[in-house]
């Protein structure tokens, strides 16, 4: 599996998150590092309806604290990371936690930093650190075109994308929450989908159960989920975690990126789900990444591909 | 007869390529969880010094916020008393009235929230950032 991996003498290498096509009945493995098999996947000749999307999260524009005084340096290598993709991307998601405390002049900075993205289009969902004046500012930057607090769906290429906000009420217990007006909502937008339509989700939180003791999950993330389980191909792209964690479920695979500011410890290997404060700042990129998905469209799947930022190669 | 050979000698690399990649997994996992070990020893010695430190500074009207936790979890004072938190975390906090009765702005590293409590009675608190961190005033 791939796991949070700072620290380890992998931490280099890129992480690969392979979807085996439908033939192999929803067989999913991993395999670390660049393997000939990886090496394969990715010099295949691109199909007419193969595309590649790029996922960044957490970038934190406000964050000033150790291990990583300003966030808005990592966040330009990230960006500079996907500029230089020799196969650019259709569109990027940002996963929220865009900015550290919701203020505008935070927003502002994150947008002037995505401006400078060579895509077409940048697609988003909000997370807690977004929604402190309960989304007010999101919703007037990025409300546009979505339902209720942010959440929409979109068609790519084959693929059915839906962007999901588990952050604008979250339970007593620190888990996220959809809310039953978003379950009504995603109920109707896939029940007109065939079975062999891909399914691309992504949201903040984990959906799944991941450290409840750290409010990681979602508390109806599974409802929402059993919505989705008669789909062939389901992905789930989640952020909040500051770091790689995957849960593969039959046809599902769920997986949460790392941040571009800074990390947190592995579930419950540290007093709390902060920042770890004391990396050595030649570790720190180490840490840092994103996640570049190619969508085959033979396979009808999604290969998943994490790269630290000292990689220096997406 | 050689194309017969050539494809046994792919089997054959194949299939020692998956095991020597197994078992490189396999030690770059071992890897890994050892250092975490490490590092995470060393994490949980960098917290201790800051608790610590909470516990002397707390008097008998402020309540301190550090690792996740309001401490004293449980503060009683008098009427007309002015309780001020303090941040002394790494990630942003809020303090917010259960009752909606007081609200602070997110609060940064060192940010300070005051608010006077007026009459008596019990005053449930939480953060909005992690609503697993409660706490409460009890005014008498």
């Amino acid at each position: 599996m791939t796991r949070n991996d700072y620290g380890s003498k992998g931490m280099n290498r890129r992480t690969f998150l392979k979807g085996v096509s439908l033939a192999t009945a929803g067989v999913i493995w991993t395999v670390r590092g660049r393997s000939s098999f990886a090496l394969a996947a990715e010099d295949a000749q691109p199909a007419a309806r193969d595309f590649t999307f790029v996922q960044i999260t957490d970038t934190h524009v406000g964050f000033k604290q150790d291990p990583n005084k300003d966030p808005l340096v990592t966040f330009r290598e990230a960006i500079a990371e996907i500029n230089a993709l020799p196969t650019p991307p259709d569109f990027v998601i940002h996963t929220g936690d865009q900015t550290h405390l919701s203020k505008a002049e935070e927003f502002d900075a994150a947008a002037e930093l995505l401006k400078s993205i060579k895509v077409k289009e940048i697609f988003y969902v909000p997370g807690e650190h977004d929604e402190l004046d309960d989304g007010q500012e999101y919703l007037k930057r990025y409300g546009k075109g979505t339902i209720g607090t942010g959440w929409h769906s979109h068609d790519h290429k084959g693929v059915h994308f839906i962007g999901l906000v588990n952050v604008a009420k979250l339970t007593s217990t620190g888990l996220g929450s959809l809310g039953q007006e978003q379950l009504d909502w995603l109920k109707k937008d896939v029940e007109h989908l065939g079975s062999s339509t891909p399914i691309i989700v992504y949201t903040h939180m984990p959906l799944w159960m991941l450290y409840p003791q750290w409010g990681w999950g979602t508390v109806d993330g599974e409802q929402a989920l059993s919505l989705m389980k008669r789909f062939n191909s389901v992905t789930v792209l989640q952020g909040h975690v500051h770091q790689i964690q995957n849960k593969i479920d039959g046809s599902m695979t769920l997986h949460t990126a790392r941040s571009t500011a800074y990390p947190q410890a592995e579930p419950g290997k540290g007093p709390g789900p902060g920042p770890i404060k004391d990396v050595p700042p030649d570790k720190l990129r180490s840490m840092l990444g994103l996640t570049r998905a190619n969508y085959n469209g033979k396979k009808h799947s999604a290969d998943i591909f994490d790269s630290a930022l000292a990689d220096k190669k997406l | 007869m050689r194309l017969h050979w050539h494809k046994i000698v792919i089997i054959a690399a194949l299939g020692l390529s998956s095991i020597l990649l197994v078992q490189w997994n396999k030690l770059s996992t071992a890897a890994d969880m050892s250092h975490s070990a490490e590092s995470m020893a060393a994490h949980r010695a960098a917290h201790a010094a800051p608790v610590q430190t909470a516990e002397k500074a707390a008097t008998a009207n402020e309540v301190i916020i550090d690792n996740f936790d309001f401490t004293p979890a449980s503060l009683t004072v008098s009427v007309g008393t002015t309780v001020t938190w303090t941040n002394r975390d790494n990630e942003a906090h809020t303090v917010n009235s259960t009752n909606d009765l007081f609200k602070s702005s997110p609060m940064d590293t060192n940010d300070k929230f005051s608010f006077e409590f007026k009459a008596p009675g019990t005053y449930p608190y939480y953060c909005k950032l992690h609503p697993q961190m409660k706490g409460q005033i009890l005014v008498k």
